[in-house]
């Protein structure tokens, strides 16, 4: 097999809808995310993508622009550190406790 | 506390159903993933099974996405452990009373599935990060990118998407079994992954809410994918083929896909108590809004448990979710666990609001 390109995760950011809609139609882009209008100039939208090292810079074009926000694969390389080796949950007594708080007596809540 | 492996997310369910045996049950799904990994899910609620109207929330879709599984684990482990204990619960600015927990495991039944691709979690946390798919080998040259199928484009819902969609609609699925992302698979229910949840949906017919969790956004989605919402014209809909070819074009009114007015009030309601629950935790904005924006989906989860109701009326009307957490796909863990909390409050308020979607 091949190696793998990196996949950046990128930002794309097109001058109105219809021209990111258009965008998404022409390219076969893996999306992170959804559609937002930005804070910039006029009818500006934005949104995040995962692409090939090698197609990033293709992707722009007359009102829409790319900014690489990071490497996805060695991002996601570093965070596979971060994942549990063995079983934490191999003794049947071990009990999973979520991140919420206990609380006694309080209320009304919501 | 690092991420989960998928070892763990399922001895995590065995655990919790052992420890507070009567409020959880273990699930046993009746298919293994491609590669033989046998999956659970747990049922919580005091009242024996079926007998109380229920929410049920999958995780673990996309493979990527990996805190969707710690999501509903943890959920399950706070409000288990809340109920026994006879405690509220907090998320930093966001408090429910022990009554209200009580009452939630009480008067509904809580259905979770957080695992439903094993395969493609392991891959994803032990070789390529960015993997989506399944890894079902068996429609491409079983290698690289050829490999697997987009679980989430895999359901029963306008899957001929060639042929129920505009070709201007750019509709977000592919028929290449060698597309990395997208590939919908050779037919609808291809997969045992969705064939698990679809036995799931009819294995609780008093299932009235369906959340699938997934990232990222920041956005609580509701029906429908395909086209923009409308509740005028009750004939134009999915099973109209009236409609094939001119479905999904952002902006047009040639087609928008009905929804009852009552259920569309119901779906928007809900979905904002989510995000208001959520937002009180540390002020994160999600927003509320349709799943169809500049593109439309199809095959999708939540378009499948909303839709199944038009195909067979005999089946009870379930109002469907995507949630889109977080702004990444695998966070460092510190940050996933504000993302936990922030989810599980909002998962709480939608839990105690839904009853009040459902007729009395």
């Amino acid at each position: 097999m091949s190696e793998r390109e990196n996949i950046l995760h990128v930002r794309v950011t097109a001058d109105d809808a219809e021209t990111l809609r258009t965008l998404l139609r022409e390219e076969s882009l893996d999306i992170g995310g959804r559609p937002r209008g930005t804070t910039g100039p006029g009818n500006e939208m934005t949104i995040e993508a995962f692409v090939p090292r090698g197609k990033a810079d293709r992707l722009a074009r007359e009102g829409v622009s790319v900014d690489v926000l990071r490497d996805a694969t060695e991002t996601g390389r570093a965070r596979q550190a971060e994942v549990g080796r063995g079983n934490r949950f191999a003794d049947p007594q071990e009990v999973p406790y979520g991140l919420g708080e206990m609380l006694k007596d309080k209320g009304p809540g919501g | 506390m690092p991420y989960l492996n998928t070892t763990e997310v399922d001895s995590a369910l065995v655990n919790l159903s052992r420890a507070y045996p009567a409020l959880c049950e273990l699930i046993d799904l009746p298919e293994p993933s491609i590669e033989g990994v046998g999956c659970h899910a747990v049922r919580l609620g005091a009242g024996p099974a079926g007998s109380r109207d229920c929410v049920m929330l999958i995780g673990g879709v996309h493979a990527r996405e990996w805190g969707s599984c710690e999501i509903l684990v943890y959920f399950a482990a706070d409000l288990l452990r809340a109920c026994h204990t006879h405690s509220g619960l907090a998320y930093g600015g966001q408090s429910y009373s022990a009554a209200q927990v009580k009452t939630l495991l009480d008067d509904l039944e809580i259905v979770l599935f957080p695992l439903v691709n094993p395969d493609g979690r392991k891959y994803s946390q032990t070789v390529e990060p960015m993997w989506r798919k399944n890894r079902n080998p068996a429609y491409g040259n079983g290698e690289g990118d050829c490999v697997g199928v987009d679980i989430n484009r895999n359901y029963d819902f306008l899957f001929d998407a060639a042929t129920a969609f505009a070709p201007t609609a750019g509709v977000r699925v592919s028929t290449d079994p060698c597309d990395p992302q997208l590939y919908h698979g050779p037919g609808p229910f291809s997969e045992p992954e969705t064939r698990n949840v679809r036995w799931l949906l009819d294995a609780y017919p008093r299932t009235r809410w369906f959340i699938d969790v997934h990232s990222f956004s920041e956005d609580m989605l509701y029906v429908w994918g395909d086209d923009q919402d409308q509740s005028t014209d009750p004939s134009m809909n999915f099973l109209n083929h009236t409609f094939d070819g001119v479905r999904g074009d952002a902006g047009d009114t040639q087609y928008r896909e009905f929804i009852p007015k009552i259920d569309f009030d119901h779906e928007i309601e809900l979905a904002r108590d989510f995000r208001d629950g959520l937002q009180a935790v540390r002020g994160r904005k999600y927003t509320a809004k349709s799943a169809f924006d500049l593109y439309p989906t199809c095959g999708t989860s939540d378009d499948y448990a909303f839709g199944r109701h038009f195909v067979d009326p005999a089946k009870g009307k379930v109002l469907a979710y995507t949630i889109e957490w977080g702004t990444e796909f695998q966070p460092p863990w510190n940050e996933m666990e504000n993302i936990i909390k922030d989810v599980s409050a909002g998962l709480v308020q939608f839990c105690v609001n839904a009853p009040s979607t459902v007729a009395a």
